[in-house]
C-alpha cells in the first residue's frame, strides 16, 4: 500500500470519478469550455494576439479558474458536505488511511476540472509554442500551476473539515484562493520581500516567463528576492515556498481526516509550521534590497513587513493550539485518572501557555536574523528592537488572552475575545483614521494608530525617512502591549487553577 | 468480543458517559437501551474509535482501539442511527466503494457485493442511483455496507429505524444468524419488543450511566424479581389454591375462572415438582407455564420513564 497505490487505487479516487464523470454532465461541460477557448484562440489570432503571448496569458488565466477557483470550491464543498453527512465517519472508520481518504477528496472532488482543464491545453500549448513564452516559458509554468492548484485544493480539503457549513466551506476556500492570487500578484509585481505572497501563486512564474522571451514588457520593480542567497529562478522559489506550504497543510488535513475532534496543528507541529514560515521568509530577504518603487525607504521595512508575515503565522497557529474549556477538562481528568496532576504541555488538550512562549521565541529570533542579514545593526537602535518588542508582545498576550477567555467563558469565550480584538486592534485604527481626516494634528493621528499592533509593529521600526511623527509613535503600542500581556497572563493562571479546582472537586477521590 | 473498562465521554459541561464497563463475549447479541441522551450513541461512537473518550479503556478482539485503531477497524463493522450514503453513486457503486475500502480484492468484489444486495433485497435496485431509494432502502444499502467486509463485531445505533416489516424480518434473521456464527453484535433500539427476540444480554443505560447490564434472563430475575407461573385446569379446579399455598416458592394467586396465576421464585427444577404435586392431586393440567416479561417492562421497571 505504498503512495502510488494510494493514488491509482484509491477508493474515494474512484468514488469521484464515477459520480462526477458521468457522460450527461461531463459532455455538455466539455462542450462550454471548448468552444470558449476556441472563441478566444480565433479572437486572438484576429487580432495578432498569438504570437505575442495575449491569447496564452487569456487561457492560462481561463485554466486557473477551472482549478483553483472551480476545482477549489468543488474539493471544499466535497469534502464539508461529507462531514455533514456522517458519511466521512465510515470513511473514519474503516482501514482505509486517513491520508488515503485525504487525497481521494484531493484529486477526486475536481476531477472533472482536471479533464476540462485537459481539454483548454491544445488551445494554450499552440500559441505558447508560437511565441511567448515559449517551450520553455510553459515547462515553468505549468508545473507551478499545478502545485498551487493542489496547495489551494489541499486548503479546501482542510478548510471542508473544520467548517460546518458545507457552502460555506467552498465559498470561503474560493474567495482565499482569488485574495491570495489578487494580494500576490500585486505583490509580486512590486518586487522586493513583499514579493514572497505572491510565490505562492502562478503569478510570479508566468510574469518571469513571458518577460524572459519579450524584454520589451518591462515588470514595474520586479526585484528577484533570490533564496538565501542563491540567484534562483521565480518559478523554482514558487516550488519550494508551495511545496513547504503544501506539507503542513496536507498534515493538518490528514488529522482533521482522521479525527474531527482533533486539533488541526498539534503544538510541536505548529511550532515547526512557525518555524518553516520564519525561515522562507528570511529565504526571501536574503539578499533583497527595497523595491525600487519605495524610494528612499529603507530596508528596515521589508523586515518590518518579514515580522508582520510571522506574527499573522504565529496568531493564526495560537488558535489552534490553543484548547478549549471542556478540553482542558476532559485533558485534566485523563491526567487525573492516570495519577498526574495535569498533561504534558505538548498534549493537544493542555493549555497554550508552552507553545505562546516558543512562538515568541521563534518571531523574536526571526527578527534578529533578519536584522543581522539585513546589516541592519548600523539602524538607530530602537527602530531595530522596538517593533521586535512590540511583535513579541502582540504573540504572548493573543496567546494568553485567546486561552484566558476560553478558560474563563466557555462557549461565550471566543465572542468576547472577538471584542477584545475589536477594541484593542480596530477602534484604533478608526479613531486614528478619523483624527487623520479632521486634521486634528498628526502626531496624535499616528499616536492613536500605532496603539493598534496592526499599525504599532511598523510605527515602533520609525525611521528617519519620515517627519518627527513616527518618533512619537514609536513606543506608543509598548505600554498597552506590555499592559494586555501582563493581564492576560495573570489572568488565564487564575482562570486555569479556578478551572483546575473544579475538575478536582468534581471527582474527589483523584 | 468487546470489552470497555470505565469509559467516560464528557461535551462541553455534560458527562455523556459516566465510568461504563461492558463486556461481550462472541456470539451474543446485547442490546443497550436507554431513553435519548442516555448516553448510547456516545458510547457506540466511543468503542467504535469516532470519539475520543476522556478515559476509559476500550479493546476489540484483544486489540485496544485508541493503540491501533486501523487493526481495530479490519473486524469492526459500524451502523449509525441515520444512515449516510453518497447520493450521486449507484447502489454497486457504493458498495464496491467500501468493498474497497476494506480491502477486498477487485476480483472478489462483484460476487460479495451481489451476494450482499441479495441478503438485504436490493439485487433489483443494484443500478439505481442511491438518491432514488426509500429511507429504508438506504437504511438496508448501509447494512449492506456494515455486512460486507464480514466483520467480528458489529455496532449497530437503530438498525430498524425507518425499515418495513419486511426489512425489519430481514435484519432480525441476519443478527440471528450472524450471532450464530460466532459474532459480537451491540444494538441499540428504541423498538423493544422486536429486540428481546435476538438480544441474548442487555444493558439499561440513563443519564450516562449503566444501570444493569447483563444476560436477559439473569437482568429479568435481579430486576424483576419473582417470576410468574400461569396455571390452567380443565374441569374441577377447587383445592388448587390449598396446594399452591402450601408451596412455600409461591406467592398470592389470583383467579380467573379455571386459570390460575402466581408469583414463584424457584427455577425450572421447583417448577416442575409444583407440576408434579398438582397433577398427583388429580388436577387435570390444560397449560402451565412460565410468564416471562419483555424488555419493555423491565426498561419501564428500571425507572426509565421516557422512551423516544
Amino acid at each position: 500500500m505504498n503512495a502510488v497505490a494510494g493514488l491509482y487505487d484509491n477508493p474515494i479516487l474512484w468514488k469521484h470519478i464515477r459520480s462526477r464523470l458521468r457522460p450527461q454532465h461531463l459532455y455538455p461541460s466539455i462542450i462550454v469550455v471548448v468552444v470558449i477557448c476556441g472563441i478566444i484562440a480565433w479572437g486572438g489570432d484576429m487580432l495578432n494576439g498569438m504570437r505575442n503571448g495575449r491569447v496564452f496569458g487569456i487561457l492560462l488565466f481561463v485554466q486557473w479558474g477551472l482549478l483553483v477557483v472551480f476545482g477549489t470550491s468543488q474539493v471544499a464543498t466535497a469534502v464539508a458536505h461529507a462531514k455533514d453527512s456522517g458519511i466521512l465517519d465510515f470513511h473514519r472508520v474503516s482501514p482505509l488511511p486517513a491520508s488515503w481518504v485525504t487525497t481521494g477528496f484531493l484529486f477526486g472532488a475536481p476531477i472533472r476540472e482536471y479533464i476540462l482543464f485537459a481539454c483548454t491545453l491544445p488551445f494554450s500549448i499552440v500559441p505558447a509554442l508560437m511565441g511567448v513564452p515559449g517551450a520553455a516559458g510553459l515547462v515553468t509554468i505549468y508545473p507551478v500551476l499545478f502545485v498551487s492548484t493542489v496547495l489551494y485544493h489541499m486548503l479546501a480539503v482542510l478548510l471542508g473539515s473544520v467548517s460546518k457549513k458545507p457552502r460555506g466551506a467552498g465559498s470561503l476556500a474560493v474567495v482565499i484562493a482569488i485574495f491570495t492570487h489578487m494580494a500576490g500578484g500585486w505583490w509580486s509585481m512590486l518586487g522586493g520581500g513583499g514579493g514572497t505572497a505572491g510565490l505562492l501563486t502562478v503569478i510570479p512564474a508566468y510574469t518571469e516567463a513571458t518577460r524572459s522571451f519579450d524584454p520589451r514588457m518591462p515588470v514595474l520593480g520586479l526585484a528577484v528576492p533570490g533564496f538565501f542567497g542563491m540567484e534562483m529562478p521565480l518559478f523554482v522559489q514558487s516550488l519550494i515556498y508551495q511545496f513547504a506550504l503544501l506539507g503542513f497543510v496536507y498534515a493538518a488535513a490528514v488529522r482533521k481526516m482522521r479525527s474531527d475532534r482533533a486539533h488541526a496543528y498539534s503544538k510541536p507541529l505548529a511550532t515547526a509550521f512557525l518555524i518553516t514560515v520564519a525561515l522562507l521568509s528570511l529565504g526571501s530577504l536574503w539578499s533583497t534590497s527595497a523595491p525600487r518603487w519605495m524610494g528612499r525607504i529603507s530596508s528596515l521595512w521589508t523586515v518590518v513587513a518579514m515580522l508582520y508575515v510571522v506574527v499573522f503565522a504565529a496568531v493564526l497557529l495560537t488558535n489552534s493550539v490553543t484548547p478549549t474549556a471542556s478540553e482542558f477538562a476532559n485533558g485534566m481528568r485523563r491526567a487525573n485518572k492516570h495519577g498526574h496532576r495535569r498533561l504534558e504541555p505538548w498534549h493537544d488538550l493542555a493549555l497554550n501557555h508552552w507553545a505562546t512562549l516558543l512562538f515568541c521565541g521563534i518571531v523574536a529570533a526571526a527578527a534578529a536574523c533578519a536584522y543581522l542579514l539585513l546589516a541592519l545593526p548600523n539602524a538607530p537602535t530602537g527602530s531595530v528592537w522596538l517593533p521586535t518588542l512590540v511583535a513579541v508582545l502582540v504573540v504572548a498576550y493573543f496567546g494568553s488572552a485567546r486561552q484566558y477567555f476560553e478558560l474563563a467563558f466557555g462557549k461565550r469565550g471566543t465572542p468576547y475575545f472577538l471584542l477584545f480584538l475589536f477594541f484593542a486592534w480596530l477602534v484604533p485604527i478608526i479613531l486614528g483614521t478619523i483624527i487623520a481626516w479632521t486634521n486634528w494634528g498628526e502626531d496624535a493621528s499616528l499616536a492613536i494608530l500605532s496603539v493598534s499592533p496592526l499599525v504599532g509593529i511598523g510605527t515602533a521600526a520609525g525611521g528617519e525617512d519620515f517627519r518627527g511623527a513616527l518618533r512619537v509613535s514609536q513606543s506608543t503600542n509598548i505600554p498597552f502591549s506590555l499592559t494586555f500581556t501582563i493581564l492576560f497572563t495573570a489572568l488565564a493562571i487564575q482562570a486555569r487553577r479556578r478551572a483546575e479546582a473544579s475538575v478536582r472537586a468534581a471527582s474527589p477521590a483523584v | 468480543m468487546i470489552k470497555v473498562r470505565d469509559l467516560r465521554v464528557d461535551y462541553d459541561n455534560l458527562c455523556a458517559v459516566h465510568d461504563v464497563s461492558l463486556e461481550i463475549g462472541p456470539g451474543e447479541v446485547y442490546g443497550l437501551i436507554g431513553p435519548n441522551g442516555a448516553g448510547k450513541t456516545s458510547t457506540m461512537r466511543a468503542v467504535v474509535g469516532l470519539i475520543e473518550p476522556t478515559y476509559g479503556e476500550i479493546e476489540i478482539c484483544g486489540v485496544d482501539i485508541r493503540e491501533k485503531p486501523e487493526d481495530a477497524s479490519q473486524i469492526i463493522g459500524f451502523m449509525p442511527d441515520f444512515p449516510p450514503v453518497y447520493d450521486d453513486l449507484m447502489v454497486w457503486e457504493f458498495l464496491d466503494l467500501f468493498a474497497a475500502s476494506y480491502w477486498i480484492a477487485p476480483a472478489e468484489r462483484p460476487g460479495v457485493i451481489e451476494r450482499h444486495l441479495e441478503l438485504v433485497g436490493l439485487t433489483e435496485k443494484r443500478n439505481s442511483l442511491v438518491i432514488e431509494l426509500s429511507r429504508g432502502m438506504r437504511q438496508r444499502l448501509v447494512l449492506a455496507k456494515t455486512l460486507l467486509p464480514d466483520p467480528q463485531v458489529l455496532l449497530l445505533d437503530e438498525p430498524a429505524s425507518g425499515m418495513d416489516p419486511n426489512g425489519r424480518a430481514d435484519l432480525k434473521r441476519a443478527l440471528k444468524s450472524l450471532a450464530a456464527d460466532g459474532k459480537t453484535v451491540l444494538v441499540s433500539s428504541h423498538i423493544l419488543s422486536e429486540m428481546s427476540e435476538f438480544c441474548t444480554s442487555v444493558g439499561i443505560m440513563e443519564k450516562g450511566r449503566m444501570v444493569v447490564s447483563g444476560k436477559v434472563d439473569e437482568v429479568m430475575a435481579e430486576v424483576m424479581g419473582e417470576g410468574t407461573l400461569v396455571v390452567e385446569i380443565v374441569g374441577e379446579s377447587d383445592g388448587l389454591d390449598f396446594i399452591v399455598a402450601g408451596n412455600e416458592r409461591a406467592g398470592a394467586i389470583k383467579r380467573q375462572d379455571n386459570t390460575f396465576q402466581f408469583p414463584f421464585r424457584g427455577d425450572a427444577t421447583a417448577a416442575s415438582e409444583l407440576l408434579a404435586t398438582i397433577v398427583q392431586s388429580g388436577f387435570r393440567v390444560a397449560s402451565f407455564s412460565r410468564k416471562r416479561e419483555g424488555l419493555e417492562e423491565l426498561f419501564l421497571k428500571v425507572g426509565a420513564k421516557e422512551l423516544s
